[in-house]
């Protein structure tokens, strides 16, 4: 079956969709009927707080945990019923980063190779010399730092279509930050795949990523690209009596500070000022947005 | 520690044996110059009971560490998500890993057996060479269903410490149970002990070698895997 997403004029293939997918665990719902759309050949960064649900989306999608209802897709193949295909397709980064302990990234590397077929030596050779990774060291000798980069390393060389990262970047110093970041947009541009990742570094996403999707309780709340989203958004601050306090289609979210109501609207912000100067406000600027203020607006209210 | 003890219980029985003598009439006593002949014989039932207690003990301990940590130790390690994001079914990991324990265990029975054959024949004539493997069958059965046990709760209870906690309480609660049943309603309860001790045995032409109770071991010992593939299938991780 054929997935795609139509997004303003473009077309896009779906590396990942899901239709309300949802999963609880006891009394509390970590995943809340999400709708993700993932398209094929992009970096998507995926933002959340803490307990979001991002994790549990991405282990979803590795059939790591079984939703409780909905469906998804991977790489246009269903994660209950093909699970091994899908897996031999894509390549993950836990949170944890946790591997074999007493294993060398030599021993590691070599473990992993037998499981895929399209594993290239030449990139895992390229990031070790990259990341400079120790490769005769045992995992758990290794520093936090370069854990993650060994983690990294087995994900690059699997030679998956789609790369599922889960805070990739946590724990490492800003210059490996930095190659690893490179290594990201490297690997995508070279190769056409699928990077699908969370974190928490706001700055991160918004060098790398193409598309944004923010999570907040479990459900989607924006999913847009990311040139999109700053084209689109912008603040529009007022102050004034009896202001306008709830949400529409086009505001997403409303604050009040020290008096001054701060309107985070998508289209035509010049006539949402006029009309809010219509009702006695004095609107004190209207500014264009970054991720960082949609995220906060979206996720930091309350 | 418990293995010092028994070490050290061993090699007192075995060192003492030519020197104890015991008569239904006169009961036991002490024998304090023994015959050549008396030493050899008595240090082969020593050896016998000794080495064979041996081979049991090691193969019950065995049993436990190996069905604690082939797939316990995957989740006190916190490698399981690794593991499970390769692409293998997961009935695969269980499979391979109850295989490659349970080969672990029938080498280590064989070695074991073989030793204490060899040693045993050393002595002199009269050990049934041509029944150890019955001997090792007895006792890989019995090791196969605690290893078995072992595995199936440590993937329940996801940690190799609490698995083998578990599984060290069924199998002495089992063995207060099949006493008890035994003691107080005069019903035989088979138990595992029973099964290990069996292989003993293996050097009276006169026993039989395979019972009723191997058979229902062994189909134990092969449930444990299918319930803990049916488990490690379905869980979220």
């Amino acid at each position: 079956m054929h997935v795609s997403l139509e997004a303003g004029n473009a077309m896009y293939d779906l590396a990942v969709s899901t239709r309300s997918l949802t999963k609880d665990y006891s009394a509390t719902r970590a995943v809340d009927s999400l709708s993700l759309h993932v398209p094929r050949g992009t970096v998507y960064g995926f933002l959340g707080r803490n307990g979001a649900g991002k994790t549990t989306t991405m282990k979803i999608l590795l059939g790591l945990v079984r939703p409780t209802s909905g469906f998804a897709r991977v790489l246009e193949l269903d994660i209950l019923s093909h699970r091994r295909e899908i897996l031999e397709r894509t390549s993950f980064v836990s949170e944890s980063k946790r591997l074999y302990d007493s294993f060398t990234t030599e021993q590691l590397i070599r473990f992993r190779r037998g499981f895929y077929g399209n594993w290239s030596s030449q990139v895992a050779e390229d990031c070790a010399r990259a990341l400079e990774i120790p490769m005769t060291q045992q995992f758990r000798k290794l520093s936090h730092g370069n854990r993650t980069k060994v983690c990294m390393l087995l994900a690059m060389a699997q030679g998956a279509e789609l790369l599922i990262l889960d805070e990739p970047t946590t724990g490492l110093d800003p210059v490996a930050i930095e190659r690893v970041l490179k290594l990201f947009v490297e690997q995508q541009r070279g190769s056409g795949r699928t990077i699908f990742f969370s974190s928490h570094q706001l700055s991160e996403v918004d060098r790398v990523a193409e598309w944004v999707g923010i999570i907040d309780r479990g459900r989607l709340v924006l999913e847009e690209r990311l040139d999109e989203i700053r084209a689109k958004y912008r603040l529009v601050s007022a102050t004034g009596n009896s202001l306008p306090a709830q949400r529409t289609c086009q505001v997403i979210s409303v604050t009040e500070s020290s008096g001054e109501w701060s309107y985070l609207v998508t289209r035509d912000a010049d006539r949402f000022a006029a009309e809010l100067c219509g009702q006695g406000a004095r609107v004190v600027g209207i500014a264009p947005v970054g991720l960082r203020e949609v995220f906060l607006h979206l996720v930091g209210k309350g | 520690m418990l293995f010092s003890v028994l070490l050290i219980t061993f090699a007192i029985f075995f060192a003492a044996g030519p020197f104890i003598k015991h008569d239904s009439a006169a009961g036991w006593s002490i024998d304090r110059s023994p015959t050549a002949f008396q030493i050899i014989s008595a240090w082969r039932t020593a050896l016998w009971f000794g080495l064979g207690g041996l081979c049991a003990v090691l193969v019950v301990m065995a049993a436990f560490l190996l069905g604690a940590s082939c797939l316990g130790r995957e989740f006190d390690y916190g490698t399981l998500e690794f593991l499970l994001t390769l692409p293998r079914h997961r009935a695969y990991f269980v499979w391979v890993a109850w295989a490659v324990s349970i080969a672990e265990l029938l080498l280590m029975i064989t070695l074991a057996v073989l030793l204490a054959f060899w040693i045993l024949a050393t002595l002199g004539p009269g050990v049934y060479t041509w029944r150890f493997p019955a001997m090792i069958l007895y006792l890989f059965v019995g090791g196969a269903v605690v290893f078995g046990l072992t595995q199936f709760m440590a993937v329940v209870l996801r940690n190799s410490v609490r698995g083998l906690s578990w599984s060290l309480g069924i199998f002495l609660l089992h063995l207060f149970m099949a006493f008890a049943i035994n003691s107080w309603a005069n019903v035989h309860f088979p138990s595992l002990v029973d099964l290990i001790l069996e292989s003993r045995w293996a050097a009276d032409p006169t026993k039989p070698v395979v019972g009723l109770a191997l058979g229902g071991w062994a189909i134990l010992a092969a449930a444990f895997p299918i319930l803990t593939r049916s488990v490690f299938v379905r869980f979220d991780v």
